[in-house]
């Protein structure tokens, strides 16, 4: 599984979710984390179309994206989608 | 922008006209001060003057003098109105205002005089005396209290309903217009990009004095804002005007949160991308400034520049908060706590956020849910004051 996350430095939401990442993270193996910097990926992140709320992340299965989770999201429903997806 | 501005001019005019209107206040309603004295007493020379100064500064009172040893008829006057107020064994200096008698004067004297004048320009009142001299009967109802309410607190002791209140309204309102999310992204970014220099001393009084210097400048545009509301405050349509503003900041409040509830993803907005960006580039050049006076420069105009911003999200919190300042006739230096109170609880947030970073090397967030419910909270304070300010201005004014 490879997840885009998407943040910004001066995004408050970003920094709450650190820690929860964090934590999803570590309970499911086989993530392949890739960050981008909402200022400083700007070209990139014109191409994924990401919106207007941020944290976001952008989760690709086979290369093939499955699902997008955006915005502050508690540890169990982080947690509850990652189960859905690796079913 | 536009609202930006409008708000800043109204400012800007509260300290240019300011000295030019301390002479021209009017308002509808007219207050008669009865004031009875004797020509030999010194504290009715004195009140007499205060009184001749007053009459300068309001243009909606009428001072009728009566002198009780000269003129008989005055006399007999003093006496129905001390038995009127059943206070037989009253001295002069003895003031009447609508259904308040005063004894004596003194500093306190002073402010209940102002009190009284404050609340009966805006508000219908009986004058007792006026009753008195037209030989009708005084009824219980038409008596009226300065004295206040009071709630023991716990620790503290017994405090009143007035003071209390206010200082409830500070920290409510200072603390939900803290939650404002328009100026937070600045900090973060900027307290960020210290922890990068790993420089404990530059972080601390970069940081210190940007929030210094926000609290500063929140505290002159206040403390401007009253100048201008303290002389405008018995004005009625003036009252009404500042409910309606209120009542439409607070409508556009409740809409803004109805509109982010259609959105279930709560996060950071991202909008205005090229103006977020210039101020990026401004941190960026402050922080990695050599010389470190240059950089408090920066850090000073950083935290105006942030502000006006802040204070035009602010939905007009701060100016409604003033007015109830304004209505309650304080002293200046109550005022100046008062002012300096709500600004303490609108920047607890950054404090806290600021402080934690200090200590641990680590940004914190906090959660733009809050944001979220400072729109919902706000906007219910901003409905409730309007709609008081129009219809009950005596509750605004904490007079129970």
């Amino acid at each position: 599984m490879k997840i885009l996350r998407i943040t910004a430095l001066w995004c408050s939401s970003c920094l709450i979710m650190k820690s929860r990442w964090k934590v999803v993270f570590e309970t499911f193996n086989e993530i392949e984390l890739i960050d981008y910097d909402y200022d400083q990926d700007e070209k990139l992140i014109k191409q994924l179309q990401i919106g207007q709320i941020l944290p976001v992340l952008i989760v690709f299965q086979n290369d093939i994206e499955v699902a997008r989770i955006i915005g502050e999201k508690s540890v169990k429903e982080l947690i509850k989608t990652f189960e859905g997806l690796s079913k | 922008m536009k609202k930006l501005k409008l708000l800043l001019g109204i400012m800007i005019l509260g300290l240019i006209i300011n000295p030019f209107l301390s002479k021209n206040i009017y308002a509808e309603n007219i207050v008669h001060i009865y004031f009875f004295y004797d020509e030999v007493c010194a504290h009715c020379a004195e009140e007499n003057l205060y009184l001749i100064g007053l009459e300068d500064r309001y243009s909606n009172i009428e001072v009728h003098r009566y002198e009780i040893t000269q003129v008989d008829e005055n006399n007999l006057l003093f006496e129905d109105v001390k038995t009127v107020f059943n206070e037989l064994d009253a001295l002069t200096p003895y003031t009447v205002i609508g259904g308040v008698s005063l004894r004596g004067f003194n500093p306190t004297t002073e402010n209940d005089i102002v009190r009284l004048i404050t609340r009966y320009s805006s508000l219908d009142y009986v004058d007792v005396v006026n009753k008195v001299l037209l030989g009708e009967e005084v009824l219980d109802t038409d008596f009226d209290s300065l004295e206040l309410s009071e709630v023991d607190l716990p620790f503290i002791g017994p405090v009143s309903i007035d003071s209390l209140s206010i200082f409830l309204a500070g920290i409510l309102m200072g603390f939900v217009d803290g939650f404002n999310p328009c100026a937070m992204w600045v900090l973060l970014f900027l307290i960020t990009m210290l922890i990068n220099t790993k420089d404990r001393k530059k972080m601390w009084i970069l940081g210190f004095t940007f929030l210094f210097a926000s609290a500063l400048f929140y505290f002159l545009i206040m403390v401007a804002w009253l100048n201008l509301a303290l002389q405008i405050t018995t004005i009625v349509w003036i009252r009404i005007v500042i409910g309606s503003i209120a009542l439409g900041f607070g409508g556009f409040n409740i809409y803004q949160f109805i509109k982010s509830t259609k959105n279930p993803d709560i996060g950071c907005e991202v909008t205005d991308r090229t103006k977020k960006q210039k101020l990026m580039d401004k941190v960026k050049k402050i922080v990695t400034e050599q010389k470190l006076f240059i950089a408090l420069i920066g850090i000073i105009f950083l935290a105006v520049s942030v502000n006006v911003v802040e204070l035009a999200c602010s939905a007009g919190l701060p100016l409604v908060y003033i007015d109830i300042l304004a209505y309650n006739q304080l002293s200046m230096p109550v005022y100046i706590l008062y002012i300096l109170l709500y600004i303490f609880f609108f920047l607890l947030d950054d404090l806290i956020i600021f402080s934690i970073a200090m200590i641990s090397f680590k940004v914190t967030g906090i959660s733009n849910k809050y944001s979220k419910f400072s729109h919902i909270i706000g906007g219910i304070i901003m409905i409730i004051i309007g709609f008081l300010l129009i219809f009950f201005p005596q509750i605004v004014m904490f007079n129970f």
